[in-house]
């Protein structure tokens, strides 16, 4: 994965450029809005992450110019400012995720994958399956080894989530933000609960678990 | 002018200017009075002098006329006579026979008048002009014409009245002046006074306020009132900064020195990966609860300052509340208590959908902290006058009624320990998430637990 890093910051930059390099990814580094957007034109990238409140630009700004001149890359955004109404100005602006600072890396790493991954799987495809388990969004039949399973509306979205970003970390804000629609972090293990009964449903019966924890990140699915 | 209109409003300063108006226009009226007795005294005297030039005409015949006014001597009055005697204050006369001047003044008109009338004579001598002219007829032939100045107290009444109203007006004012610099005074020594008080109430902003003087009506006690008002507020202000300042402080501190006592484990135990691991772990933890901390600060911030307002939808709260209950019944009851749910169809409201969701799970989480292990939790919605009723309740234990006035402080605790999770901004956020959308909350009395009542209105203003 290339990621470019636009960010002022130089103790946030090189923790997230450090963290992509452990985890075998290559990251080039920005320190502002004018050098990024003639790197992104020049350069083919997996992802941009790109910092909001940056010297001399908004990072919204840059985004929408970026867009405007057909760089389709995925873009990512930091910012301090949590609310709802500043993650849909960021979406508006064609970003295509938004991230609260701080964050865990794996957080944002989760996000990176899913954002790179996001190509191959269409959001529109119709069955979406992992070993023996089967997911018909049409019908919102959940069969493992052919064997019809039961989901609450919930259980069902989760999976459904989890399906669309395979083999990859989903974390707990992530779902959260999907599932609940909520920008907030609520301190029970709301997440927890809906995932270990669906858990009860698709892994126990059988010999194998597809739903992997990731301590403290969140859920991995994958044979 | 503001300081003119302040300067009247008192009311000191008000009466005494109202009662000298009143006394100067009584004392105007009454030398206007006494002038226009001036002159119709002379009027009088005037209408006496006709009736006796009649009877003395119809007794004694026109030469007596003649005599009593010295007409033999010079019959006729020209400009230069009648002048010097209309200076001299002598009644000028004319005589006329077929309306053809016989004898006396050639300056007089012929116009017939019943009662005298006040006239100009422009004589050549500066010489007041005004003057009483009377003309009228003695029989058929003759006709007599009056013309007498005006009477010269007259003048002298005007003066001297002129005089004493203006030494009234310059007199009396200046004891209104002394009254003015009285009042001033004492205002200045009040204002004085209260800034003397204020100094020592900064000294001890917790228990000292302004007095307030009874006696005194110069609106200067209303001040105070406020003043007194915005000291409490402020003190309140100051408390609760205070609590929240400790509760900070504890809440960071205690899992930081955590994380300081982890760093120092691992490195005692730097050459076993597993228990670096399991240290790390924990360390996480910690650090995220005091991120989580922020965050909700940050959030309460944003929330209090009513920015919001502005993505205020029509939502479908009751579908809104089913979806969230039914997401955390699986959590009520995995941790062994029962949750009920009851929530009326198609209840609407003007919300902010995103804070109505953490209003309900906060009240929901708040339920699930502080209820027993296996209470009974509940959430009802229901439509009410003009809105929506909410309600989120379990049967115990409750909350203690010492803390009731508290749990929505910032930072609170029932568990003075702070040995449970959470920082005590759940019900503070609540709180402030009614606030913005002009909702009522209220904490039941008289219940087995804890029962928040929460009423939004329909269409917030």
């Amino acid at each position: 994965m290339k990621v470019l890093v636009v960010e002022d910051d130089l103790d946030t930059a090189q923790f997230i450029v450090h963290g992509l390099e452990q985890q075998g990814d290559v990251a080039l580094h920005c320190t502002n809005a004018e050098q990024a957007m003639i790197t992104a034109s020049t350069q083919i990238f997996d992802v941009i992450i790109f910092d909001r409140l940056l010297p001399n630009m908004d990072g919204l700004d840059a985004v929408r110019i970026l867009r405007q001149s057909k760089i389709k890359t995925p873009v990512i955004m930091l910012t301090a400012l949590s609310e709802t109404s500043d993650r849909v100005a960021g979406l508006n602006a064609g970003a295509d995720d938004y991230l609260v600072k701080p964050f865990a890396f794996s957080e944002l790493h989760a996000r990176l994958k899913a954002l790179t991954r996001r190509q191959p799987i269409t959001e529109q495809s119709t069955e979406l399956s992992i070993a023996n388990l089967t997911l018909e969004r049409t019908t919102r039949q959940v069969k493992r080894d052919n064997t019809n399973i039961e989901l609450m509306p919930k259980e069902y979205q989760i999976l459904e989530y989890l399906l669309l970003n395979p083999k990859q970390l989903v974390t707990k804000t992530m779902l959260l933000e999907q599932i609940w629609g909520f920008s907030f972090d609520p301190k029970t293990s709301l997440v927890q609960t809906h995932v270990s009964r669906l858990r009860n449903k698709i892994d126990k019966p059988f010999p194998t678990d597809l739903i992997k924890t990731v301590r403290g990140c969140g859920y991995i699915i994958s044979d | 002018m503001s300081l003119f209109k302040t300067f009247t409003s008192l009311p000191v300063i008000k009466l005494s200017l109202g009662l000298w108006f009143v006394v100067s226009i009584i004392i105007s009226a009454i030398a206007l009075l006494a002038l226009q007795q001036i002159k119709s005294d002379q009027v009088n005297e005037l209408i006496e002098l006709k009736e006796e030039l009649h009877s003395l005409f119809k007794e004694e015949g026109l030469a007596a006329i003649l005599d009593e006014y010295e007409l033999q001597e010079h019959p006729v009055w020209h400009k230069q006579d009648s002048d010097v005697r209309f200076d001299e204050e002598d009644l000028l006369f004319a005589l006329y026979r077929n309306n053809k001047l016989l004898l006396g003044s050639t300056e007089l008109a012929q116009t017939l008048t019943e009662i005298p009338k006040w006239t100009v004579y422009n004589s050549d001598i500066d010489t007041p002009p005004h003057a009483l002219f009377l003309h009228f007829k003695l029989n058929e032939t003759y006709a007599i014409s009056l013309l007498q100045r005006r009477d010269g107290y007259y003048q002298t009444a005007k003066e001297l009245l002129t005089q004493v109203i203006l030494w009234f007006v310059i007199l009396s004012l200046l004891p209104i002046a002394v009254i003015n610099a009285a009042i001033t005074f004492r205002r200045e020594r009040r204002i004085l006074g209260i800034k003397h008080a204020l100094i020592q109430v900064a000294k001890s902003p917790d228990s000292e306020r302004l007095t307030i003087e009874k006696a005194e009506s110069d609106g200067l006690n209303e001040l105070i009132i406020s003043i007194n008002e915005m000291l409490d507020n402020i003190a309140d202000l100051h408390s609760t900064m205070k609590t929240m300042s400790v509760g900070i402080a504890h809440d960071l501190k205690t899992p930081l020195t955590r994380v300081a006592n982890r760093l120092h484990s691992m490195q005692q135990d730097i050459t076993s990966p597993d228990t670096l691991l399991t240290h790390l772990d924990k360390a996480s933890t910690d650090l995220h609860s005091v991120i989580t901390t922020f965050n909700n600060l940050v959030r309460l911030n944003a929330i209090e300052s009513g920015k919001h307002k502005q993505g205020f939808k029509k939502i479908d709260i009751s579908v809104l509340s089913l979806d969230l209950a039914q997401s955390y019944e699986p959590v009520f009851t995995d941790s062994g208590r029962t949750f009920e749910i009851s929530v009326v169809e198609g209840v609407t409201c003007l919300a902010d959908e995103d804070l109505i969701n953490q209003l309900i799970c906060n009240l929901l989480e708040n339920a699930l902290d502080y209820s027993a292990p296996n209470a009974h939790v509940w959430l009802r919605l229901q439509s009410h006058t003009n809105g929506a009723l909410l309600q989120v309740g379990d049967n115990g234990p409750g909350i203690s009624p010492m803390d009731q006035a508290h749990v929505f402080d910032k930072f609170y605790r029932a568990d003075v320990s702070r040995a449970q999770p959470g920082n005590g901004l759940g019900l503070s956020i609540v709180l402030a998430i009614c606030k913005v959308h002009d909702a009522d909350i209220q904490q039941l009395n008289n219940q087995k637990g804890a029962v928040f009542n929460i009423e939004l209105p329909l269409l917030s203003q």
